[in-house]
């Protein structure tokens, strides 16, 4: 009888290592799947033409350059936007508020902000921007949008690494009698520039990737080049890619919409390499 | 030393500085109150002049019809089948990269899913329709493949790694003690791992499902992409085989084309409304899983 | 009590019977690191033998690779071959058996989140058992880890409640409900308070009459009231074995009687 149930409890390890094995190669075989189609169709697209000019028969022939332009604009006017604001609120919540309660609340707020779903954002800037401020459709609001949703990767990154510093340093920096302000910018912000810039580079690299915040605000399909005022509509690569993906049936514009998503694959992982190169490059420095 | 001589300057600096981080602080945290406060206000319309039709079935602004039931009910399905094939696997799959002696394998698996985290969501969209929905429709010989089904395997693949990765650290997270105290009782792997190592997990784990549902419900181009966009409820209910709508898709094919001030607008801020509310509900209660964890 | 174990590194001297633990030329890497190197011992069946030594001696890998626990660790390697009775521990090839053979007890007390009871039993496996026949696995047990008196009212509460001492005892009492024929102890007293070490010590005084018990420890006034046998381990390799008298005694290695002497005076 003792063996009887002896030999099931193997039989249950048996299946319970045949599941767990049989998950993980599904999961790779996903990815493989997903990395080798956008690579191979992708590949079948790109070339320095198609990178440099400018997209003809509404995305059919011709190439990605302003939706490249365009994508770099609004990302990068973004990060510069939300740097004040996040670093103001990480030094806040890192050097000056001391109750529990406050720092629960600043964190709500930003977990709050993290939840909000990217389409929502595009509604809110439809609704208070391109309708109650009369911006029209606008690239700088896009940016303002890609800002707030920006902020609280960049605050929380650029917290945590306030966080680590150690309180020896701001002792020892009050101890010297600096204030406030003279132990941010000669001990806190030196120290914690690599978590800043990182945070900064980890929300471009996931911004620029965004569809549903600035499809209904900031991006047109057609027509448009670089712009000359805050107010105009710019190209993106994400909304091209929408665009294209929507003529489906039309294989010259599905070959292009994989040639576009290669290239903003290809810009998120720029962006996560230059992250990931700051984090140790930018902390050995600041370290020294 | 130079502190002394400009001990006035730097005080003024020192009041600048302490305003400009309180006034940033304030920004960020007034952002939620400015977003929930505009869409309630641009909602009120909708409540006043359609809120008799907005939990039917029928969506026909032309008629002012606002029912929003097809579009709850897909959320809804969509959510359920992703979770359905994600949890599992990716439960499956974190037990082992976990419990493998591999430290080489964990790190390839680190690198992979920080990979596929940066895979924008439409080019998941793009997945869908050139092939997901193709293998749908020609492997069920239906005539379309864009139907609630291909919406939630896609969302699937979507929110897979964040599954994976979050239960991944729960279980290397249970302390080592309980792992090798189970095992030395003479415990086989899948006895140590549902008897030891899941009672101290489960919290955390169920924060990982948890946040990922919040990811999924607020995940909008690739579904959109994909479910077809009728808002009908599928006939009969259970029927995933058939294009539906979500939330998410309906906001993004619609809020372009809707006049702003209009009840169709509101119609459509309202269901956003619904859709945030929900989100920040998710994540505070996944946050109160991982805290119950850390207390174990 | 006799002892095979003679007052020098290699102690296979053939006794009549098979030693219940041996290990042949036994090293242990884990990566490029070695932590044992050629250990060599044998270990009469029955009775205590403490592992003594200073911090990173090796003396917990020693214990752990009896039970293969650390086969799950990447880079772990282990060379030589290491018996219980006549059998190679690595000949087994379902695990679990070598170590209901080869019950542990850790340094520190873990507990599961459960009751009592189902503690005792949480190792009880592959036996259909009724309800009294549980039972009486349990008060046993916890006869035997000497904690029944303290327990036996409230058996359903949550183990968590017990204190530290009393967890420790209840996890030799699980170790002892699946019958092992070796018993490896991990410092057990190290993470408690004293009065339940003296305990712990206790009931290691009972066990040694039908189990084999192996214990390390960092406390020398505890072996010398409990050891029959002391290995005294230094940079992975054990420099000298012996009866417990004999360690204790004059005769002995230099380094041994230092190192077992001073931390001796220190009590």
């Amino acid at each position: 009888m003792s063996n009887v149930r002896r030999y099931k409890r193997n039989i249950g390890d048996k299946v319970f290592a045949a599941a767990t094995r049989g998950a993980l190669g599904l999961c790779f075989a996903i990815l493989t799947f997903l990395i080798g189609a956008i690579i191979w169709q992708g590949g079948k697209a790109i070339s320095l033409e198609f990178l440099l000019m400018p997209a003809q028969d509404f995305g059919a022939s011709g190439g990605i350059f302003y939706q490249i332009v365009g994508s770099l604009l609004l990302v990068i006017v973004a990060a510069v936007l939300v740097l004040p604001f996040a670093v103001g609120t990480a030094l806040y919540r890192s050097e000056y508020v001391s109750s529990a309660r406050r720092k629960r609340l600043i964190d709500l707020a930003l977990y709050s902000l993290n939840a909000i779903p990217s389409v929502t954002y595009g509604v809110f800037g439809l609704i208070l921007f391109v309708n109650i401020f009369g911006t029209g459709i606008s690239w700088f609001v896009g940016s303002i949008i890609l800002a707030m949703m920006m902020l609280p990767t960049v605050t929380i990154t650029a917290y945590q690494s306030m966080q680590a510093i150690s309180d020896d340093y701001r002792e020892n920096a009050a101890a010297l009698g600096l204030t406030r302000a003279q132990q941010i910018r000669s001990v806190i912000l030196p120290q914690s520039l690599h978590g800043i810039v990182t945070g900064l580079l980890i929300g471009l690299a996931r911004a620029i990737g965004e569809t549903a915040p600035i499809m209904f605000i900031a991006t047109a399909f057609s027509g448009v080049s670089v712009p000359r005022s805050l107010l105009e509509p710019v190209a993106s690569l994400p909304t091209h890619i929408l665009a294209l993906a929507q003529q489906a049936t039309n294989p010259d514009a599905l070959r292009n919409a994989w040639g576009a998503s290669l290239t903003l694959i290809m810009l998120v992982m720029l962006f996560s390499m230059m992250a990931y190169y700051a984090r140790f490059k930018l902390m050995t420095f600041s370290r020294k | 030393m130079k502190a002394r001589f400009s001990t006035l300057s730097a005080r003024s600096k020192n009041s600048a500085l302490k305003t400009y981080v309180s006034a940033s602080c304030l920004v960020s945290a007034g952002l939620v109150l400015l977003i929930f406060g505009l869409m309630l206000v641009q909602s009120f319309p909708a409540l006043s002049e359609a809120g008799g039709t907005l939990f039917t079935t029928r969506w026909n602004p032309t008629d002012n019809q606002y029912g929003m039931l097809p579009m709850l009910y897909g959320t809804l399905v969509v959510m359920l089948i992703a979770m359905v094939f994600a949890v599992p696997i990716g439960i499956l799959a974190a037990i082992y990269i976990a419990e493998t002696r591999s430290e080489k394998l964990r790190r390839l698996t680190r690198s992979a899913l920080e990979i596929l985290a940066g895979v924008p969501s439409i080019v998941y969209g793009l997945i869908g329709i050139a092939y997901v929905s193709v293998w749908v429709a020609n492997g069920l010989s239906l005539q379309t493949g864009r139907l609630i089904l291909t919406a939630g395997l896609i969302l699937a693949i979507m929110i897979l790694p964040t599954i994976l990765s979050l239960t991944t650290d729960a279980i290397l997270n249970v302390p080592r003690d309980v792992r090798e105290n189970a095992q030395a009782l003479g415990l086989y792997r899948y006895e140590v791992f549902k008897d030891a190592i899941w009672p101290v997990a489960k919290a955390d784990i169920a924060g990982a499902a948890l946040l990922a549902l919040g990811r999924a419900l607020g995940e909008t181009m690739a579904v959109m992409l994909v479910i077809g966009s009728i808002d009908r409820l599928p006939q009969p209910l259970y029927n995933v085989l058939s294009s539906g709508q979500t939330i998410t898709s309906k906001l993004g094919r619609e809020v372009g084309e809707s006049a702003f001030g209009s009840t169709h607008f509101s119609a459509l801020v309202l269901m956003s409304l619904i859709l945030v509310s929900i989100t920040i509900l998710l994540t505070a209660a996944s946050q109160h899983f991982f805290r119950a964890g850390r207390h174990v | 009590m006799p002892s095979s174990l003679k007052p020098h590194l290699t102690v296979v001297d053939a006794p009549q019977k098979a030693p219940a633990v041996s290990f042949e030329n036994v090293s242990v890497w884990m990566g490029e690191n070695c932590i044992l190197s050629g250990v060599n011992m044998a270990l009469p069946e029955h009775g205590v033998s403490c592992l003594v030594g200073p911090s990173g001696a090796g003396k917990s890998t020693l214990l752990r690779a009896l039970n293969r626990i650390n086969d799950d660790v990447d880079g772990y390697s282990l060379r030589g071959s290491v018996k219980i009775g006549s059998r190679d521990i690595a000949d087994f090839s379902d695990i679990t058996e070598l170590r209901r053979k080869v019950g542990m007890v850790f340094q520190r007390p873990c507990v599961f989140p459960r009751s009592i009871a189902q503690n005792v039993l949480f190792g009880v496996r592959g036996v259909k058992l009724s309800g009294a026949e549980k039972s009486e696995i349990v008060e046993t047990s916890l006869r035997r880890a000497a904690l029944w008196e303290e327990v036996k009212g409230r058996l359903n509460q949550s183990a968590m409640s017990l204190s530290l001492g009393q967890q420790q005892r209840l996890c030799i009492a699980r170790a002892l409900a699946i019958k092992p024929e070796i018993l490896l102890l991990d410092e057990p007293t190290a993470s408690i308070d004293p009065t339940s070490g003296r305990a712990i010590e206790d009931l290691v005084l009972e066990l040694r009459r039908d189990t084999t018990v192996i214990m390390v420890t960092h406390n020398i006034a505890q072996t010398k009231r409990i050891a029959d046998h002391v290995l005294f381990l230094c940079d992975g390799q054990i420099m000298e074995a012996g009866a417990a008298q004999y360690m204790f005694s004059s005769q002995s290695d230099e380094q041994t009687r230092n190192y077992l002497g001073e931390e001796f005076c220190d009590c």
